[in-house]
């Protein structure tokens, strides 16, 4: 039997009782029913909301997830292709792997076919005819020079046509032979070694032709945007100064720097700047045993050294951290090979390379995370390795000619924890950063996805937010709830709630264009408002305290903080007129030169002050509203109790209402910390979203949320950025669940604390 | 009345600027274009913020042969353009750079071929300074290391005043304050590329979302630096002159120094489509291409600030189209 409230309820407001106040029997079935069904449906409603939590996780966790799968290979085919290539890069593959190519010791160039059945003639390259191929070096993609044994060096371009024929695919290797060019006229001694650079003036090559003795040859073309070039050629013989000989020698792409490997296992840096006078820059040893190789990564910034013990070792001119002139820096040493390394190719499209050694093991390695990622085994005798220019496969060539092709499936090899959250050692580093650059305009640019920045920023705008909106707000709840007179207080109270209507785009359009240069001005100014603020409110209260008692009654209990506006008024423009005046007198009359020299930090006009400022307007609502209702829900025995025991209502709101309504304060500052760390449109339009990690309060930073706004538009989908992006909306997600979660649990503990109330 | 005046105000701007952009000429060799029949439905543009503005001029002008179709630009930047055209949501993907190898992938695992680069117009890509600022030259080793921390152009030292820079009274002790293009921008990956080296940029130099924020921010700051194509150049900025290297001859960001490769940072400007090998293209994106290609729609790269190209290349990206 169920009692109806309402009607009770009504029936007191009416006199005559029409209805029985017990309710029929199919009354009471049709109610139960309807409680049933809308227990359900809250129940189901419920179990909704939770799924659909589950299944934005499971979506972000599959986007994310492949970024942790370790990469895979297998070997697509083997085959004797006859044709064994010559010492130094003589080896190439097409991008689609389909055709590999070698060039022979017997001048020639032949392409072997990969997939498909049928064989390539053997070409006779012009200009290598009646002579010996003793050293081959890679000067680009496709792009070879190569030396011969009575001196001469001849440029060799391999390119595959690509046409369409009903939809299928149809590869045609090209090549071109470019004038071959004598480096050693007089005396016609074999080239040793050999390196070459195709560099934006135009090809600089370095040869060995004695155990100390290189030739640099350097061709200066001016391009055009438009119109024909000009061409120079310049020849130089070089006598080094190193200890034993010269195993390996390289050129950057740039044609700046010279490498030399020397037997003894030192690595040797000539500044090819002036090619009319090489200059002996830097010098470091490597290790004991000769350098067998010395290889870039792609960028040509990271040298990768093997040497004959099989250790790999990659180095980077490193500015040192006082200034001054880069210097040669070991950055990582890899898992050693067992076998002396013979070979090495970048990646075209990373920062990975693969490195072989003469036992046939092939190691995967990525230069900006120092990993191995995966160890192949091939048979011995191992000649030569090259990485297809879409990074995803590999060509090996062993001294019989027999050819090796692996498929390589390596999405995303920049990404380890270790890289997303730790300190990276980047190329042009003086030191292990925490960075953000996700985009670069080229390939050989090093992403740098470190999501600790971010997170700082995200901490820090929230943190700067709350230190303006926590104790604004819940000073003005308790105020509200135990001091304001109840008329006011029904005007104040939405007049607050309404500020959380306002869209944040708004909120971040007003800071970023017209708070910021505001603020600019008025920086000293605002840092001495809340002191003389307070100090104002305080004497102008001794003064009410002055008034005499008559006068005071004139205004109701509540409503003399009206009183109080004009004094805030003028605190504010006492404040920012001694502001001026401080700036003018103590700061040398620029606060921001004062910053720097003084305190050592630098001022951004979009800043965190101006992001606290905003974020704190959008934060303060939330926080007063429940913060107020929680004071207000304090029963009103413990307060009546309390004055009735001689406290003051100061004494009352501190002792007693202040910790009864704690939980619910502790959780409106928290669902406050909630919606500052997923805020985005302020963030993003009233900083400058620099990834910076510093607590300076006058400098920017960038957030997760704005910094997955900026990003996701440019990311393709299923590519690392993408991913890291997906990991970082992951992160959030999981940042506001731990802030909710524990805001929670505390509130619930301390509910359980006064529950005896 | 009011309304009025404001009118005339953009006529003038108008009037003024097409009497700047009047000193560089179209190529004669350049067809007018011809209209043809049949040309509707609804095709859009994603990528390069730099060349918002043009595609907008060429969607004008082919919006005045074919009222019948409708074009949507959106220019968030160069990176934006791969992966909208490779989702299909763009046929057209203007890039102020290259694509890069990473992307050309992706779009061929796609579809089975590569994209096919459009060089529409030329770009002086300018370091802009406020108009009040007395600075007369500088080398590219000075932008990079007023711009970059890597300083790979191989500068000694850090520039961070004006002082440093040879500015005197109360120029010197001022800070530059650097304005730059967020990541997705072609202009920030090409600056990168052929003024820092690819080295990193300075943590400090503020990521605009555009082109003509950029601008703006460097007209408002008086001791602000910042770059992006000439296209964007307001009476509030000036672009400075580069020289390749220390001491070298100061260039003017000028149409014919762009042309003959004496500017260091000039560039071509494309527009990327996806034409499947030995298929034709569709006809609104063919008729775009043509109206890019033809005499009127070179006269609007003028008309913007950028540079034309000359009949020769005109011909030659035709041919990738027809």
């Amino acid at each position: 039997m169920s009692i109806n409230a309402d009607a009770l309820r009504a029936d007191r407001r009416r006199p005559a009782p029409v209805r029985p106040l017990v309710v029929s029997r199919a009354r009471t079935a049709r109610r139960i029913l309807l409680d049933a069904w809308a227990s359900r449906l809250v129940v189901l409603g419920g179990i909704v909301i939770i799924a659909s939590i589950l299944a934005i996780l499971v979506v972000i966790l599959t986007e994310v997830w492949p970024l942790f799968k370790p990469p895979t290979a297998e070997r697509v085919g083997q085959l004797l292709a006859g044709a064994v290539p010559a010492a130094g890069e003589a080896t190439g593959v097409d991008e689609y792997r389909e055709i590999a190519y070698a060039i022979t010791e017997r001048g020639a160039l032949q392409f072997t076919a990969l997939r498909a059945a049928g064989a390539y003639p053997s070409i006779a390259v012009a200009g290598l005819e009646d002579s010996r191929v003793t050293a081959v070096a890679g000067s680009g993609p496709g792009r070879h020079v190569v030396g011969t044994s009575d001196g001469r060096v001849v440029p060799l371009d391999v390119s595959f046509q690509v046409d369409f024929k009903d939809g299928k695919r149809i590869l045609t290797p090209r090549h071109e032979a470019g004038a071959a060019a004598a480096l050693d006229p007089e005396k016609k001694r074999a080239i040793l070694g050999l390196a070459a650079a195709t560099a934006g003036t135009g090809l600089v090559v370095v040869a060995r032709v004695g155990p100390r003795d290189l030739v640099v040859l350097s061709v200066v073309e001016k391009k055009a945007l438009i119109g024909a070039p000009r061409r120079e050629e310049s020849l130089r013989a070089v006598s080094v100064e190193v200890d034993g000989e010269v195993t390996s020698l390289r050129i950057d792409g740039r044609g700046d720097d010279l490498f030399l490997g020397t037997s003894r296992g030192e690595l040797v840096r000539y500044d090819l700047r002036d090619k009319e006078r090489p200059t002996r820059a830097d010098s470091v040893t490597v290790g004991t045993a000769p350098i067998t190789l010395i290889q870039f990564l792609n960028g040509d910034r990271t040298v990768v050294v093997g040497d004959r013990s099989g250790a790999v070792t990659t180095w980077q001119l490193v500015p040192p951290p006082a200034g001054g002139a880069a210097r040669l820096t070991r950055i990582y040493a890899f898992p050693p090979h067992s076998a002396p390394v013979v070979a090495a190719s970048p990646s075209r499209r990373d920062k990975g390379f693969v490195t072989a050694d003469a036992a046939g093991g092939l190691h995967l390695n990525y230069g900006t995370s120092g990993r191995t990622l995966l160890r192949l085994q091939e048979g011995a005798g191992l000649r030569s390795v090259v990485f297809a220019p879409k990074a995803d496969g590999l060509v090996t060539t062993d001294e019989r000619g027999r050819l090796s092709h692996w498929a390589v499936h390596n999405p995303h090899p920049e990404v380890t924890l270790g890289a997303l959250f730790g300190r990276v050692w980047y190329e042009g580093y003086s030191a292990p950063e925490y960075v953000w650059q996700s985009t670069g305009g080229t390939d050989d640019f090093e992403a740098k996805f470190s999501l600790t920045p971010l997170v700082y920023g995200t901490l820090k705008g929230t943190f700067y937010a709350l230190l303006v909106a926590a104790p604004l707000a819940l000073l003005a709840a308790l105020y509200v709830s135990e001091f304001m007179h109840p008329t006011v207080k029904a005007y104040v109270k939405p007049a607050v709630e309404i500020m959380a209507a306002l869209p944040s785009v708004v909120l971040g359009f007003l800071a970023g264009l017209w708070l910021a240069p505001l603020v600019e001005r008025i920086v000293p100014g605002l840092f001495l408002l809340p002191l003389v603020e307070v100090a104002c409110i305080l004497t102008a209260l001794l003064l009410w305290r002055a008034v005499p008692l008559g006068l005071r009654t004139w205004f109701r209990p509540g409503t003399e903080v009206f009183l109080l506006v004009p004094v805030v008024a003028a605190g504010a423009w006492l404040a920012f007129g001694l502001g001026g005046l401080v700036e003018a007198r103590l700061l040398g009359g620029d606060y921001r030169g004062w910053f720097l020299s003084a305190l050592g930090l630098t001022y951004d006009q979009r800043n965190s002050l101006v992001v606290g400022v905003a974020m704190g307007f959008a934060v303060i609502p939330i926080i007063f509203t429940i913060a107020e209702d929680s004071l207000a829900n304090v029963p009103q025995h413990l307060r009546a109790g309390s004055l009735a025991l001689g406290a003051t209502r100061w004494q009352t709101a501190l002792r007693i209402v202040l910790p009864t309504g704690s939980p619910g304060i502790f959780s409106a500052v928290m669902i406050g910390f909630g919606r500052a760390v997923g805020e985005t449109m302020i963030v993003l339009m009233a900083t400058g979203n620099t990834p910076v990690m510093d607590a300076n309060i006058f400098s920017g930073f960038r957030a997760l949320s704005a910094n997955i706004a900026v990003e996701l538009p440019e990311a393709p989908e299923g590519g690392t950025l993408f991913r890291v992006l997906f990991l970082a909306a992951f992160l959030l997600f999981c940042l506001t669940f731990a802030v909710n979660t524990v805001a929670e649990l505390v509130r619930l503990r301390l509910r359980r604390k006064y529950r005896y109330l | 009345m009011r309304i009025r005046g404001l009118v005339g105000a953009v006529a003038l701007v108008l009037l003024v600027g097409g009497g700047v952009a009047a000193q560089v000429q179209v190529d004669p060799g350049l067809a007018p274009y011809k209209p043809v029949g049949g040309v509707s439905g609804n095709i859009s543009s994603v990528g390069s913020d730099t060349l918002n503005n043009l595609m907008t001029f060429w969607a004008e002008l082919f919006g005045k042969y074919y009222p019948n179709a409708k074009l949507q630009i959106e220019g968030k930047g160069s990176s934006t353009a791969p992966p909208a055209l490779i989702s299909g949501t763009a046929q057209l993907g203007p890039m102020s750079r290259e694509m890069k190898g990473s992307e050309i992938d992706a779009f061929e695992k796609k579809y089975g071929h590569k994209p096919t680069g459009l060089r529409t117009s030329v770009d002086a890509l300018a370091v802009f300074v406020n108009k009040d600022n007395p600075i007369k030259c500088l080398s590219l080793s000075q932008v990079d290391a007023i711009f970059s921390k890597s300083r790979r152009r191989g500068a000694k030292d850090d520039l961070a005043t004006w002082g440093q820079l040879g500015l005197t009274g109360e120029w010197a002790s001022k800070p530059i304050s650097l304005y730059g293009r967020n990541s997705a921008s072609g202009t920030y990956g090409f600056f990168k590329e052929h003024s820092l080296k690819n080295g990193d940029y300075k943590d400090s130099v503020k990521e605009q979302p555009g082109s003509a924020s950029v601008v703006q921010g460097v007209t408002v700051d008086r001791f602000a630096m910042g770059y992006s194509g000439i296209g964007y150049a307001t009476a509030g900025v000036r672009a400075v002159p580069l020289a390749e290297k220390d001491g070298g001859k100061c260039v003017e960001a000028t149409a014919d120094n762009s042309y003959n490769g004496t500017y260091p940072l000039s560039r071509f400007l494309f527009v990327y489509i996806n034409r499947a090998p030995g298929k034709p293209l569709a006809p609104l994106v063919r008729e775009f291409a043509r109206v890019m290609f033809s005499k009127e729609g070179q006269e609007a790269v003028v008309k913007d600030g950028y540079f034309p190209i000359p009949a020769s290349v005109a011909k030659e990206e035709l041919n990738k189209v027809l």
